[in-house]
């Protein structure tokens, strides 16, 4: 071979090299499973499963498992009535970061899963929960909604691993504007394209609307306030206006249609959800009220189902017949406690009549306002500091219709408390009330409340000894009894045909109202 | 390889003698083997993937940062270009017994031989160094050895003058005053009766049963110099020494080789090389004389006088099958003074070889040596950006640097293994680049400030 043979061949590899390079390096850019966030994704995955394999599910899981053995809730619905929905945002895995109001610890998130896989928990696909609440499907009793807003990566890459051993799966609501738009690929806080490609490929995760760009604030008015995208009319700055009510609508049109677009199109997914951005549905301030209501229409029509954020006075799941929009959402979030959280999940499965409670255990006493408290077979429950009233309430007993409560009760401060029944949320319920010295039966629909029928005796309140009392509802009728005697009764509105059990206590003055609860049965 | 080109081998009845040359080149190759070497050649590509890959990860895209982009590129393509030329080393090797017609060059080609072994107070070894010469499987009439003694002040010439007495040979140059390596060099020069000039280092010698290896490439008319392939005859001694092992076998067998691939070896090594006299004499005074700044340039003989001859358009070659050993520094601060001279030597004959190479040699300087002066320049800067200016402002640790570093270092640790099973030194070859990764990269920083300083420090 002579020298001009070997430069030849020389540059021929050279310029083979070159192309390699140049070739490996723009093709396998940015490739996901090149990823440090994939690799350790695969890592985290492999530990976990080995630690459930173990059988070794961690402290909170035994704990749970405990609950559901012991004098519990029965299992004789083999069912699910009631499904509660998880909300959560990103996934924390750094050990220095700070709970911050919105986002979850990675170590609170594992917990919580390996406690709920633990406890024999399910989780269903969003088109299994649509099924569900079209009551064409039937889910096990033991079954959970797991989704996360904003499409964020850090929620992807920390929880996946989870869901992957604990065998459950998710659904990712997604700002299309910023995963799947032009610039994509650069994308690192939200997932992208091919991101959402794989997630979709790996069979655990469904992927649904939370608006195209619509996630964030507009300016409404000239000095430069700001309010959320969906629900305020935005100001223009080149016409020195308002929008129209017709610009509003097209506006909002265009996002959430647009939204829908990308995901179909990009993607390949049939839309089934959307989630309200920041739980915001026309209920917060807003310079343009009749915007909820447009909001909410056009919402309805192109996604079958709707989600938002629970507030604390409402049952933290939902069922079939409770419609299929503003689903309540349970948002999570650290610092969180375990204990209050397995038992939030566990007591939002119905409870079935007779039902009877001593207080020996927390069954799912949930504080619309104020606080209560658990303690040696008592409940006590009154307003905090800066209240004035309190109600708490029972979870999993929405679909509660006809029952009696009977409860032996003392008033300890204050001069007021409710027994309340047929309760959906804080403007939905009906009570036997006990104020000065009179016993009332009143109902509160979409927040009027009116009395339905009053004693004509005087019946004192007695803070030194306990009361029995009690409250019947069957079907539009309700009545009051004390000490076993029918004090007072009444028709109830037939909008108030379902609802579960409750207290409520208030007074004049703030800090001042206290209930202790020491029974109940409900027949 | 045919037998025609492994007779001027000596006798194979010694291997033993050979230490880490893998001659048996005649021998044919059993399942083991080839099994052996599928498995080191897919384990030398996987590496190579893994290089590819994680220049993926690192490299910024051309359009936010095409400096960085090109310069990642370019250094990669450099480094990875020295294993492709190296594995070109044979062929090339292989072509210079053929003449221009592709006719086998006679092969009975036994000059004159004349040794030059400038010395300095090496009273325990000198003996020793000049009997290993003329134990050379050559003729011994056509041997000459010329040691001169460059003013020592111990028993040397003492020692030198009793040998003559016992190795007819042997001739003894005497300065009183120490002149320098590079003067006792010419005198040697000048005074060689033979054709080909062999050098050596007072502590270094040839393997005598490869010696004729490092003739017979003379046949071919435009070869000027030849380099043997020196081993540090201490390897053992630390791990210093294991640590300059595993590079001194990498940087001939690699960096060397592929040098000679096109036939333009940058430098003979001063411890082990041969020259064509009749091709030294014309520019030995300008060799003695050579400048810098205004200082004569007082180390790095071997490689200007290779330089020299590369300037009259000669060619100079790197050959494997010519064992040499050397004694390499054993203490640490040994090694970081040779490699302060050697880094200075290098830095001014770079500039003195740019300027006459793309005229001599166009494609060797433009796809090689001025790729080599900017890698050189630019790698102690990036070195630098990568351990203290990224770490420290930009919080970004120098993790992926390092391991691209330790990469390229597993595809030469890899080479090293294809090209003889037996060199075993080559794990020490990881140290030896985290030595030159976070220390010598800086000692180029010195070398510069330091130029005009011309002295040894200690030898």
């Amino acid at each position: 071979m002579n020298l001009k043979k070997i430069k030849m061949s020389f540059l021929l590899m050279l310029f083979l090299l070159i192309a390699m390079l140049c070739g490996g390096v723009s093709l396998l850019r940015g490739n996901y499973y090149l990823k440090n966030k994939y690799l350790l994704m695969q890592l985290r995955f492999l530990a976990l499963e080995g630690q459930i394999m173990e059988n070794n599910p961690g402290e909170m899981g035994k704990i749970f498992l405990s609950y559901s053995q012991a004098a519990g809730v029965p299992l004789n619905n083999k069912n699910a009535q009631i499904v509660p929905v998880l909300l959560y945002h990103g996934v924390m895995s750094d050990p220095n970061w700070k709970p911050d109001g919105v986002n979850i610890s990675l170590s609170d998130f594992e917990d919580q899963m390996l406690a709920l896989k633990a406890a024999g928990y399910q989780s269903v696909s969003l088109s299994d929960f649509n099924d569900f609440m079209k009551g064409e499907r039937v889910l096990p009793e033991k079954s959970v909604l797991i989704t996360f807003d904003d499409g964020r990566s850090d929620s992807y890459y920390n929880a996946d691993p989870v869901l992957r051993a604990a065998g459950f799966r998710a659904v990712m609501f997604t700002i299309t504007g910023r995963s799947l738009g032009p610039d994509n690929a650069k994308e690192t806080f939200h997932l992208n394209e091919d991101e959402l490609q794989k997630m979709l490929e790996s069979g655990r995760w469904e992927i649904e609307s939370h608006t195209q760009n619509g996630h964030g604030n507009i300016k409404t008015d000239a000095a430069g306030d700001q309010g959320y995208f969906l629900t305020n009319k935005m100001w223009l700055d080149s016409e020195n206006r308002l929008e129209t009510d017709t610009e509003f609508e097209t506006r909002i049109d265009n996002d959430l249609a647009g939204s829908k677009e990308d995901l179909e199109n990009k993607l390949g997914v049939k839309v089934l959800g959307f989630a309200y951005p920041f739980g915001d549905f026309g209920q917060e301030n807003s310079n343009y009220l009749q915007g909820k209501d447009i909001l909410t229409k056009e919402v309805d029509s192109l996604f079958p189902l709707s989600f938002r954020q629970s507030e604390n006075s409402e049952y933290p799941g939902d069922y079939p017949g409770n419609g299929y929009h503003l689903i309540k959402r349970l948002d999570i979030q650290s610092p969180t406690d375990i204990n209050k959280f397995i038992s939030l999940v566990g007591s939002t499965r119905e409870k079935s009549i007779p039902y009877s409670d001593n207080f020996l255990r927390d069954q799912g006493w949930l504080d619309a306002w104020g606080s209560s408290k658990l303690s040696q077979g008592l409940l006590l429950t009154g307003a905090t500091q800066d209240e004035d009233s309190s109600l708490t309430f029972l979870n999993g007993t929405a679909l509660w219709k006809d029952y009696k409560m009977n409860a032996i009760l003392r008033l300890m401060k204050g001069s007021s408390f409710a027994i309340v029944v047929r309760y959906n949320n804080e403007n939905n319920y009906a009570s036997c009330d006990f104020s000065d010295s009179h016993i009332s039966l009143t109902q509160r629909i979409a927040g009027q409340e009116s009395v339905v029928s009053e004693s004509d005796n005087n019946f004192p309140i007695n803070s030194q000894e306990d009361m029995n009392v009690s409250i019947e509802v069957r079907g539009g009728s309700a009545a009051c009894f004390l000490n076993g005697n029918e004090i007072t009764s009444g028709d109830i509105s037939s909008n108030l045909n379902h609802g579960g059990i409750g207290f409520k206590t208030w007074n004049n003055k703030v800090f001042n109202s206290s209930l202790l609860v020491k029974k109940i049965d409900v027949e | 390889m045919d037998s025609n080109y492994i007779k001027s081998a000596g006798t194979l009845e010694n291997p033993e003698l050979i230490r880490g040359r893998d001659i048996s080149y005649a021998k044919k190759l059993s399942w083991s083997d080839i099994f052996n070497r599928l498995m080191i050649i897919f384990l030398g590509v996987a590496i190579l993937l893994f290089i590819i890959i994680m220049k993926s990860k690192t490299t910024v895209d051309f359009s936010s940062g095409p400096v960085l982009y090109l310069y990642a590129i370019f250094v990669t393509t450099f480094e990875l270009s020295r294993i492709a030329s190296a594995m070109l080393y044979e062929k090339s090797y292989k072509s210079i017994f053929f003449d221009a017609n592709r006719q086998a060059l006679d092969g009975e080609y036994e000059p004159m031989v004349t040794f030059v072994i400038p010395c300095k107070n090496e009273e325990k070894a000198i003996a020793r160094t000049v009997y290993q010469c003329y134990q050379s499987q050559y003729p011994k009439e056509k041997l000459e050895i010329i040691v001169i003694n460059d003013g020592s002040t111990d028993h040397t010439l003492d020692i030198l003058q009793k040998l003559t007495r016992t190795v007819p040979s042997l001739k003894v140059i005497n300065f009183i005053h120490n002149k320098g390596k590079r003067n006792g060099m010419a005198e040697g020069f000048k005074m060689a009766s033979g054709e080909i000039v062999v050098q050596l280092d007072s502590d270094s010698y040839i393997d005598p049963y490869t010696f004729r290896n490092i003739i017979a490439p003379f046949q071919n008319k435009e070869i000027a110099a030849v380099c043997a392939h020196a081993d540090p005859q201490n390897a053992d001694k630390n791990f210093i020494t294991k640590m300059q092992a595993a590079y001194y076998f990498m940087s001939f067998r690699v960096l060397k080789a592929a040098e000679s691939t096109f036939m333009s070896v940058f430098c003979c090594s001063g411890c082990s090389s041969a020259y064509r006299k009749s091709m030294v004499m014309p520019i030995i005074g300008q060799w003695l004389n050579e400048k810098f700044l205004g200082l004569p340039v007082t180390w790095g003989d071997d490689r200007a006088l290779t330089s020299w001859l590369l300037k009259e358009g000669h060619k100079t070659i790197y050959t494997d099958q010519v064992q040499a050993y050397t004694i390499v520094p054993e203490k640490f601060k040994q090694l970081l003074k040779q490699q302060l001279r050697w880094k200075k030597s290098w830095i001014i004959n770079s500039i003195f070889t740019s300027k006459f190479i793309w005229k001599k040699q166009p494609f060797v300087a433009f796809l090689y040596y001025f790729p080599l002066v900017i890698v050189s320049f630019l790698t102690p800067i990036m070195t630098f950006r990568a351990l203290f200016y990224l770490p420290v402002i930009k919080s970004v640790a120098p993790f992926y640097h390092i391991f691209g570093v330790m990469l390229i270092t597993a595809l030469l640790a890899v080479c090293c293994r294809i090209f003889s099973k037996k060199e075993s030194h080559w794990p020490y070859l990881f140290l030896w680049s985290l030595f030159n990764l976070f220390i010598l990269s800086f000692v180029m920083f010195w070398a510069v400030i330091k130029i005009q300083d011309r002295g040894w420090g200690t030898r």
